[in-house]
């Protein structure tokens, strides 16, 4: 299951050393990240869960509360 | 006698892009540009200099740097390249042989490989020497990707400098070539290919193939070299970006062993692991190391080089 702590220790697990601003509503790139950050959090979680989210989704997951609604659709 | 790599030069057009200068076109910070995609300058070819050019300027170096490589003597030409001379027709090796004053006994040919072409590239020509009975090549390999980059497009364009680098191989080297291994996904074709003269690249598709997949690549080299990571003293992979690297280096104990050096290069396809060498390796006292290519393809290969 997907969830801001999980998301958490994903982006730990790639490097990323500031995660104060990250919260569930508030878009990865207000809370510092950039594109190859977010390119590792995609690896991370999809390892995690097996599923490799599509190109055409990955734009629209912009914050931690869109990331976690769409692994919960998944398992709908 | 055993077949390696005895000497690597190269050629690094003068001529750059300052790629802070180019982030901040592009709307991103130099801390990005600096510690994620790792180059701060882009060499660029002269206009009127092509593929072979490049590869020329390399074995001159090389010359320069072997006063014993006798040209004449040099049985085997092989050059990396996806962007060869003009259309691709003649192959550029056959224009670098006459170019370069190499004999006209010579067997020359093209390898359309991207990153992995160095590895592949060292195999080819361990395996032609000794099925052939011949005793020395040289291994050039030059992509000049600004041929096909729209400077435009943000993805590419911060990435990919030109270079060309010359090894020359051999009998008594200062690496033998030990075990390799090799993939090809062609599901990843569509990842970073060239169109109409114009690269595109799914920087996502392609950081995840990397990232995934290089890792446990290199694993199942070292298992089945029977060493572990602590036997090697350093990991010279492509160099695709500095966050590649990074991220790569991550899935092993000591991220240390992995080099990191394309500030000055950017991303030089087939030219990155060369270049590593002859910078870092020649005049080390590393015994074992592994290289590891990847990219257009996808195609990858892993080997172990050791004195």
């Amino acid at each position: 299951m997907v969830n801001l702590e999980v998301i958490k220790k994903a982006l730990e697990e790639s490097g990323a050393l500031d995660l104060q601003k990250l919260a569930l509503d508030v878009t990865f790139e207000d809370a510092g990240f950039d594109s190859l950050d977010m390119f590792n959090l995609f690896v991370e979680l999809e390892q995690l869960t097996s599923h490799q989210v599509p190109d055409e989704k990955v734009d629209e997951l912009t914050t931690p509360a869109a990331l976690i609604a769409y692994f919960d659709n998944l398992n709908d | 006698m055993e077949i390696g790599i005895k000497a690597v030069a190269s050629y690094i057009p003068s001529t750059s892009i300052d790629n802070l200068e180019q982030g901040r076109h592009f709307g991103e910070s130099a801390e990005f540009v600096e510690s994620k995609l790792g180059a701060l300058v882009l060499p660029r070819k002269n206009p009127h200099q092509d593929c072979s050019d490049l590869c020329v300027e390399a074995i001159e170096q090389l010359a320069k740097q072997q006063p014993s490589l006798e040209k004449e003597n040099i049985d085997a030409l092989i050059i990396v390249t996806q962007n060869g001379d003009g259309e691709n027709i003649p192959h550029t090796a056959a224009i670098v042989q006459k170019k370069a004053g190499l004999p006209k006994t010579i067997a020359a040919f093209d390898v359309s490989l991207g990153c992995s072409g160095y590895v592949y590239g060292l195999y080819i020509i361990k395996g032609l020497l000794q099925a052939a009975g011949l005793k020395q090549a040289l291994l050039v390999t030059a992509d000049p990707y600004s041929k096909v980059i729209d400077p435009a497009d943000r993805v590419t364009s911060m990435l990919f400098g030109d270079a060309a680098t010359a090894s020359w191989i051999g009998h008594d080297p200062v690496f033998k070539l030990g075990s390799v291994l090799f993939g090809t996904d062609g599901n990843g074709a569509e990842s970073l290919q060239v169109k109409e003269g114009i690269l595109s690249m799914n920087g996502r598709q392609v950081f995840n193939f990397a990232s995934v997949n290089i890792p446990r690549h290199i694993k199942e080299l070292l298992a089945v070299c029977d060493m572990s990571e602590v036997d090697i003293d350093a990991f010279l992979i492509h160099q695709g970006s500095a966050a590649i690297v990074d991220t790569i280096a991550r899935r092993f104990t000591d991220k240390n062993y992995f080099i990191k050096d394309l500030k000055d290069t950017g991303n030089t396809v087939s030219s990155s692991i060369p270049l590593l060498i002859e910078k870092h390796a020649m005049n080390s006292d590393w015994k074992n190391i592994v290289l590891s290519g990847f990219g257009v393809g996808f195609s990858w290969a892993s080997a172990l080089i050791h004195r």
